[in-house]
């Protein structure tokens, strides 16, 4: 059900009915599938993974048929369309989850391990249980630009948590397999944003009840390198400025997908996600990297992977099975 | 969240529980409310105001000394690399010495700055621990945690 108000310079194509999630544990992409190209940057070695030991399932859902909506807050964006993006912001992101589906994803791939509906405490689903779904076309639902007022300057957890209620409510959805996506404008700089953070997920309530997994994501590349501007050397037509958008994006998509309840899904023994177990690697395994999903390329971090390596774990930008990923 | 000075952290700010509870629970500049525990527990700080959402507080890199936290609640933790390090230079995962007193909460819902380590705790049972973490040159930061 969707009530997407055209945004102007975006048109969604996304089908519902369309988004069927596979079911079985390492979706398989073909072996001629578009392979990612690890490129290894000029920064200093940085140790391997982070958190500690494998992600283990904590009895919560995970996201089994995706859909992402993109809410961007604020008349700072303009009033009928976008016409306040300066990095290009909000075409980027579109275009990174736009080609996020099918045998030509071989990145998100590699969350689709991860399932719910088995012990606590399960580090290999095997066959067993729900799997994370990966879509077969598009998991953007909607987009909705919510210019009815300006965002706060430095809007709080609060009010931004308030916004993605607003954006369900918009869309008329809720639910675990719901993700909004609340893009403050450029200019906007959430509290904690660019010292703290740079994007976080978490979990509201709908004013139906039902549960609203959001997203912060503020305009990255405000906060310039803090947040990946120029992480990755730019390579394949991408913008060295606007690596941040979708390594953040991905980030947080990919968190969302296995722990959609902010802290019931996959976790390790120090609370770390598969997103935070792999961010910011310069070198060696999971090294960030610019990715190509259905013919497009951005730049991407690493998600961890905890069959990697017959078990062992570690983060992965391209997942094409349990025996073929790195 | 107030900008916070910079305090030069060294190995010197690894006070041992003990001299905290000797100095009464000596806390940055910053926070001036000191509460006095129950049951023979050191005095503490509140902390800063929280960042991210349910969290009941926050510290970064700059704080040092004994805060207090509510059974049950959250607390956040940003260790920022100092400025000029060499690339890539980050503060280690950060840990608590005791779990039954303070465990790990749910960190992984951000995606933090290239040179922040992150951390959220769960304030499990009344008592008294620590927070750690160190730089690769060895310089260590630490607080105590005092569960009330």
């Amino acid at each position: 059900m969707r009530n997407r108000i055209p945004t102007g310079i975006i048109a969604v194509a996304a089908s519902t009915a369309a988004l069927i999630a596979f079911a079985a544990p390492a979706q398989a992409a073909p072996a001629t599938a578009h392979h990612a190209t690890v490129t290894a940057n000029g920064h200093a070695a940085s140790p391997a993974f982070g958190g500690s030991g494998l992600l283990s399932y904590g009895g919560g859902t995970v996201v089994t048929t995706p859909h992402v909506y993109i809410v961007y807050w604020g008349s700072q964006w303009g009033s009928s369309s976008i016409t306040n993006d300066p990095s290009g912001e909000a075409a980027l992101q579109l275009s990174f989850f736009n080609h996020a589906y099918g045998s030509g994803d071989t990145y998100f791939t590699s969350q689709t391990q991860y399932c719910q509906g088995v012990a606590i405490g399960t580090t290999q689903c095997g066959s067993s249980g729900t799997h994370v779904g990966h879509p077969s076309a598009s998991p953007v639902a909607g987009t909705w630009l919510d210019s009815a007022s300006a965002a706060p300057n430095k809007p709080s957890a609060t009010q931004l948590a308030a916004e993605a209620r607003r954006g369900a409510s918009h869309f008329a959805v809720s639910g675990d397999n719901v993700q909004i996506i609340v893009d403050s404008p450029h200019g906007v700089v959430p509290s904690g944003f660019k010292t703290q953070y740079c994007a976080y997920h978490d979990l509201t309530t709908a004013s139906t009840g039902g549960d609203v997994p959001w997203t912060n994501m503020p305009y990255v590349t405000d906060a310039g390198a803090a947040c990946g501007s120029n992480f990755i050397p730019a390579s394949g037509g991408i913008s060295g400025t606007t690596e941040g958008v979708t390594i953040v994006g991905g980030h947080e998509y990919a968190e969302t997908l296995t722990d959609p309840q902010a802290g019931s899904g996959w976790l390790d023994a120090a609370g770390y996600e598969t997103g935070d177990k792999c961010a910011w690697i310069s070198s060696g395994q999971g090294a960030s990297a610019v990715i190509t999903m259905n013919g497009a390329n951005f730049a991407v971090q690493s998600e961890f992977s905890n069959n990697f390596n017959n078990g062992a774990g570690n983060c992965v930008t391209f997942y094409s099975s349990a025996t073929n990923q790195h | 969240m107030s900008t916070r000075s910079r305090l030069a952290v060294t190995a010197t700010a690894t006070l041992t529980l003990a001299a905290l509870a000797l100095a009464g629970g000596c806390g940055s500049a910053r926070h001036t409310a000191v509460s006095d525990p129950p049951s023979g527990l050191p005095a503490c700080h509140a902390p800063e105001a929280p960042v991210l959402p349910h969290t009941a507080g926050s510290l970064s890199e700059t704080d040092s000394g004994a805060y207090c936290l509510a059974a049950g609640r959250l607390l956040d933790v940003f260790l920022t690399a100092p400025g000029g390090s060499a690339p890539a230079t980050r503060w280690s995962r950060i840990s608590t010495a005791d779990t039954s007193v303070v465990g790990y909460g749910s960190a992984g819902v951000l995606t933090p700055p290239v040179d922040v380590t992150a951390g959220v705790f769960k304030a499990v049972h009344h008592g008294v621990t620590t927070l750690s973490s160190t730089l690769p040159n060895g310089t260590v930061w630490r607080v105590t945690i005092v569960v009330q």
